[in-house]
């Protein structure tokens, strides 16, 4: 037999719908009363209208107790660093040459600091909720800022600041840079520029942490030009290379000639020393010997001769007071009458 | 029907809070944020429990993975890196002395644990800030850079600038990773001049090669000197040794003909001059005999006054 419970423990259907509608409006409501104050984020709570509590400081990352919504409302801010990089525009050097610059802004609401906290209206992300709101807005607003400053402090910067290298082998030198000094500049003008007697901080709860030149480059219509001058300087210089080993190769080449020339004088001078050693070794040695009898070597030197003169080829002429016919008639002289030579004409036919 | 509900709701719950279970990978360790706060320490490898979504959230990290990020190409790798790249940075850079060169740079960074507040929450995208920092970075120094250091030479030190550069920017602006190195991959000129790059190239190449050419030829003259050199002096040497033979041989025939005549006087009993008349007669006879018959033709004429001697016949 079925058991008849009191319906829903014995309440009626009105009660029964009303605790339903209660417990429904509870699960909607009760997550509205919690907030999660997010490491990434900054919190702002209103009740109706008025800003009641700020969440900006570190100790105020966790959960808080809000009254439920519509009485109180939450509006979450990232805190975190952003990157905005505005398109490259075409811009004007202070010599009247065209570049496009392009940058990029790193940029975020910050803590507030010990002054700020006094006064919830100077806290960065109150003055950020009222004046912009939206990142969104707020890069757009950064964005035609930085190119109206980067217009200006680039036109008062020369292109061979930016860019002066002569050498085209020179690597970077240990100096300031001047993208990073015109980078600081833009920093500078953009967190508060000369006219101005806010600072962005101050006027939208906007903290420029990092603001850098990521590239220059030419407009296409001067890239035609630019390659021209690239190709004829590289030709130039590939001019300058062949030459220069051309120019290297001779130098080399003349100096190995006259090394090598000097080399054979010297070896000519040394070998002519050595002979001339050699000579007077020779003639010392014979000297020597022929000191015992100067006459009779006088007389064998002509024998000598007349051996080495006179062969099949020569036609002999001799005057009939010649030594030699005399030899043939007188018979040999005495040596001392020998010393001399005998005067003679021969001549040696082919 | 009116006890499902609760019994539905109560599985439900169970199951909601299920959820809260995560398991941590042994490479990884995990950052929880407890209703929004980061609650340290980090949580290792193994089974863990936190309140589940959206009261607690958990970031892995793996902080021994290197990611990437690339410079003036296409491509972005990493556990964290999932960018677009901008329509800029395959534009070529300026260099210092006003030409114009595709770089392409990598810069490879893993996450600091002693940092990992900056690196998870400092800023929307690291790699995104990282990528825009290299840019700078690289753009800056290709600008103070000729371009044939940059293309060329300087690579080397262009990388250590780049990377230590960056190293102490993460570091001064808290992105909370290390920088492990910045590498400068490739740096060419733009298509339209590429081949004039190269020629630049090709006649280097030829001057090294003249100069080459030249250094072989320079030293094979000095070879070919010295080896002269060394035969002139052996030459030398030989001719004097020879001379110095040949006078010793000389004077020892000399000698021995002086020798001998004054043996013969001695063993004659004569004049050492009356000996040598006889040797010299003897001589004298013997080189006419020697030299007589080989003469073609003989004249002997009046030897009082001239004679034109090419009257006679050459032959």
């Amino acid at each position: 037999m079925p058991v008849d419970y009191p319906s829903a423990a014995g309440f009626s259907l009105p009660r029964r719908i009303g605790l339903w509608l209660a417990l429904l409006i509870a699960i909607c409501l009760v997550p509205t009363c919690l907030v999660f104050v997010d490491e990434t984020e900054f919190v702002i709570v209103q009740r109706l209208g008025k800003i009641v509590a700020i969440y900006d400081r570190p100790e105020d990352k966790g959960p808080h107790v809000k009254w439920p919504w519509p009485v109180e409302q939450s509006f979450r801010f990232d805190r975190r660093l952003r990157i905005s990089t505005p398109p490259g525009r075409e811009l004007f050097t202070r010599d009247r040459k065209n570049l496009i610059v392009e940058a990029y802004i790193g940029w975020r609401i910050p803590e507030p600091t010990p002054e700020e906290m006094a006064d919830p209206a100077q806290r960065p992300v109150v003055r950020f909720y009222r004046s912009l709101g939206q990142a969104d807005l707020a890069e757009s607003r950064l964005s035609s800022r930085l190119q109206a400053i980067l217009t200006a402090q680039l036109g008062q910067t020369e292109l061979s600041h930016l860019l002066s290298v002569s050498d085209s082998e020179t690597g970077p030198q240990p100096i300031d840079s001047p993208l990073d000094q015109l980078s600081a500049a833009l920093q500078k003008e953009l967190t508060q520029r000369p006219g101005e007697s806010t600072s962005l901080r101050e006027q939208l709860g906007i903290e420029i942490v990092d603001v850098r030149i990521k590239r220059l480059n030419l407009p296409s219509g001067n890239l035609q030009a630019v390659y021209e001058r690239m190709r004829s300087e590289r030709q130039r210089i590939a001019e300058q290379y062949r030459s220069a080993g051309l120019a290297e190769s001779r130098i080399i080449r003349s100096r190995a000639e006259r090394q090598a020339t000097e080399l054979l004088a010297q070896a000519n001078a040394e070998a002519e020393r050595i002979k001339a050693g050699g000579e007077a070794e020779a003639l010392r040695i014979l000297n020597e010997a022929h000191a015992e009898d100067p006459e009779f070597y006088e007389v064998l030197q002509a024998l000598d001769a007349y051996k080495q003169l006179l062969n099949e080829q020569t036609t002999l002429v001799l005057s009939a007071s010649n030594s030699l016919w005399k030899l043939l008639t007188d018979g040999p002289p005495r040596a001392t009458d020998t010393a001399a030579p005998p005067a003679t004409s021969a001549e040696k036919s082919p | 029907m009116s006890r499902l509900l609760p019994r539905l709701g109560l599985v439900l719950l169970a199951a909601y809070f299920l959820t809260g279970f995560y398991v941590i990978r042994g490479n990884e360790k995990a950052a929880v944020r407890r209703f929004g706060r980061l609650d340290l320490p980090l949580r290792s490898s193994g089974l863990h429990y936190d309140w589940p979504y959206p009261f607690s959230q958990v970031n892995r990290i793996h902080f021994g993975a290197l990611s990437t990020v690339t410079l003036g190409g296409s491509t972005s790798q990493g556990v964290n890196s999932a960018l677009n790249t901008s329509t800029s940075a395959s534009r070529p850079l300026l260099t210092g002395d006003q030409n114009l060169l595709q770089v392409r740079a990598q810069i490879q960074y893993r996450p600091c644990e002693a940092e990992i507040g900056d690196y998870l929450f400092a800023q929307q995208a690291v790699d995104q800030r990282l990528r825009a920092l290299g840019e700078a970075t690289l753009a800056d120094l290709i600008s103070r850079s000729g371009v044939d250091f940059a293309h060329v030479r300087g690579i080397a030190e262009l990388n250590e600038r780049l990377t230590a550069r960056l190293q102490s920017a993460a570091s001064r602006l808290k992105l909370g990773i290390e920088i492990e190195q910045a590498v400068i991959e490739q740096v060419e000129p733009p298509v339209r001049v590429k081949a004039e790059f190269l020629d630049v190239s090709n006649a280097q190449a030829e001057e090294a090669r003249s100069i080459q050419d030249a250094r072989t030829w320079a030293e094979q003259q000095e070879s070919l000197a010295e080896s002269e050199r060394r035969r002139l002096i052996e030459n030398a040497a030989a001719e004097r040794q020879s001379q110095v033979i040949a006078a010793r041989g000389s004077a020892d025939r000399f000698q021995k003909l002086v020798a001998q005549m004054h043996a013969e006087a001695d063993r004659l009993g004569g004049s050492y001059a009356d000996v040598r008349q006889l040797t010299v007669q003897r001589m004298s006879w013997q080189t006419l005999n020697e030299i007589w018959p080989k003469v073609r033709k003989k004249t002997i004429v009046d030897g009082s006054g001239p004679v034109d001697v090419s009257v006679f016949p050459k032959r």
